[in-house]
């Protein structure tokens, strides 16, 4: 194993701090649906992100955001077409809380770039999605793209499975059972062709309006 | 842009094959201009621009506490959407005019074959206007493609409502899937700044899947209501009177301040319609300032 896939390895583990635990994107809010939450919903809700909405919008801000290395301009234009591009404010919030927890860890940690993007929030050129986040700093450790796409799919995959676990829908079993029915799904869209432009593409009601619902709700576990 | 008058001449649709794609003489490349203004204390249709499929009605006047808010029928003759459309809606709104602008019922997308129709939607908002456009839903027939393009442009306090509403029926109760659905909406001010830039698309296959990011609801909507912040409804009503009408509703304020956006889940197009319609009536009420009076369809 090389160092770069050690290196993934560690980005990858949920023991990382970047501050996922706080959000189940639209998972608590599907559970609280009359029709409720169990392994086969879960499953196929969870694939329905990953193409409809992970593949054609954060996984290409984050290729973008990848390529752009520490340029803040161009992470600047990709984080406001992200913005522009998701209308549901819970994942807009959500992606970009998570952007900031990920990258107060990085912070501490001292990783390359680190200081010049909270400097950019801060003053307000950059809004701090998670996929710009991620794809500015990954870069900087020395991760290739493909494997911070690859990372990033995984999490978000095994994100909504732990989030279906903390709430009690699922078991541990069988939040694995489907992590490992959608690693294909991951690897297959994380491989498909990046646009040459940060244009993303979202198709995913369901979740969106099970998130837009639970913003709304008095009692929640998850931030979105 | 091109709505169907099913009472208007065309093909059969419950015999259409949706084998063949079904194809009109030539497909269209037209688009439909409409400018209203103020004048005389109300909003008259100043120019229009109206080529075949298109048709209009005259502007009525439905809103007895309103009278200056004109209220405009919009028809196509033609049956519906058709292989290699590419239709245009263009709504010029001025200053302090007040519009609404609907159909008479859905619009039928047919087999589109190999080359997808196209509908275009512009809609310019001036100072302190408002412009409604609820169209009834589309219905998607097996082998349709159909790509929507909507971009809207507000000046200062312009108020807008704007629905969409998608679904898909198989005349032979076959199941068979439309092919293709692109859906892209850009909103922006009058100094050009972009607010909301998103696109969706979806193949037919994947709509009705057991992974369909809708779930198990098989129509799809969803509602801009564009407006000052104080201006706009309580969130919690609109997704409310989509629920109570049988659907899904989620709402939430859209990107850069530009409003709320709803969408809606329903079980077919029928229960789309009651939910956008019972929404629709609340935010009409919040930005026009009175409620809708019956329009007959």
């Amino acid at each position: 194993m090389t160092t770069g896939r050690l290196l993934a390895l560690q980005h990858a583990d949920t023991a990382f701090p970047s501050g996922a635990f706080a959000f189940s994107n639209g998972v608590e809010g599907l559970a609280a649906l009359a029709s409720g939450l169990d392994a086969p919903s879960l499953r196929h809700a969870a694939e329905a992100v990953v193409r409809y909405r992970w593949a054609g919008s954060e996984r290409v801000a984050l290729a973008h955001a990848h390529r752009a290395g520490d340029d803040l301009a161009v992470l600047a234009r990709i984080d406001a077409a992200l913005e522009a591009a998701t209308p549901a404010e819970p994942m807009r919030l959500g992606s970009r809380r998570n952007g900031g927890a990920l990258l107060a860890a990085h912070l501490r940690l001292g990783t390359p770039g680190a200081g010049p993007l909270r400097a950019a929030i801060s003053d307000g050129r950059l809004l701090g999605h998670l996929s710009v986040v991620q794809g500015a700093l990954w870069r900087a450790l020395g991760l290739e793209e493909a494997a911070c796409l690859e990372i990033a799919g995984y999490q978000t995959v095994a994100g909504l499975v732990a989030a279906a676990v903390r709430l009690g829908r699922i078991g541990a079993i069988e939040a694995q059972a489907i992590v490992a029915a959608l690693l294909p799904v991951v690897a297959e869209c994380a491989a498909a062709p990046i646009p040459d432009t940060p244009d993303f593409t979202a198709f995913a009601p369901l979740i969106e309006i099970a998130a837009m619902r639970h913003a709304r709700a008095e009692l929640r576990l998850f931030a979105n | 842009m091109t709505y169907d008058d099913v009472s208007a001449p065309g093909p059969d649709l419950t015999m259409a094959d949706p084998v063949r794609p079904v194809q009109p003489p030539s497909s269209r490349h037209v688009e439909a201009r409409l400018t209203f203004a103020r004048g005389g204390g109300t909003t008259v249709l100043g120019r229009q621009e109206v080529p075949y499929p298109f048709h209009i009605t005259r502007a009525f006047r439905l809103q007895p506490d309103a009278p200056d808010l004109a209220t405009l029928y919009l028809q196509s003759a033609s049956g519906g959407l058709y292989r290699g459309d590419r239709l245009g809606l263009s709504v010029d709104v001025r200053a302090g005019a007040r519009v609404h602008v609907t159909t008479q019922s859905a619009t039928v997308v047919h087999n589109t074959g190999s080359a997808p129709a196209r509908q275009a939607t512009r809609l310019e908002i001036g100072p302190g206007a408002f412009l409604a456009l609820d169209p009834d839903p589309l219905i998607l027939f097996p082998g349709a493609a159909l790509g929507l393009d909507t971009h809207v442009t507000l000046a200062e306090g312009a108020r807008a409502i704007v629905t969409e509403g998608i679904a898909h029926h198989d005349p032979r109760g076959e199941g068979r899937p439309f092919a293709q659905l692109d859906i892209a909406l850009t909103i922006a001010d009058a100094g050009g700044r972009l607010r909301v830039a998103e696109r969706g698309q979806i193949d037919g296959a994947d709509w009705a899947a057991r992974s369909s990011p809708l779930g198990t609801y098989r129509a799809y909507g969803s509602m801009l209501v564009l407006a000052a912040e104080g201006i706009l409804p309580e969130t919690g009503r609109l997704q409310a009177a989509a629920d109570e009408a049988g659907c899904l509703g989620g709402m939430s304020p859209l990107p850069n301040g530009a409003g709320l956006g709803l969408r809606l889940l329903a079980p077919d197009g029928g229960r789309l319609s009651a939910g956008l319609q019972a929404a629709f009536a609340v935010a009409f009420t919040a930005l026009a300032g009175t409620v809708p009076g019956r329009r007959r369809k």
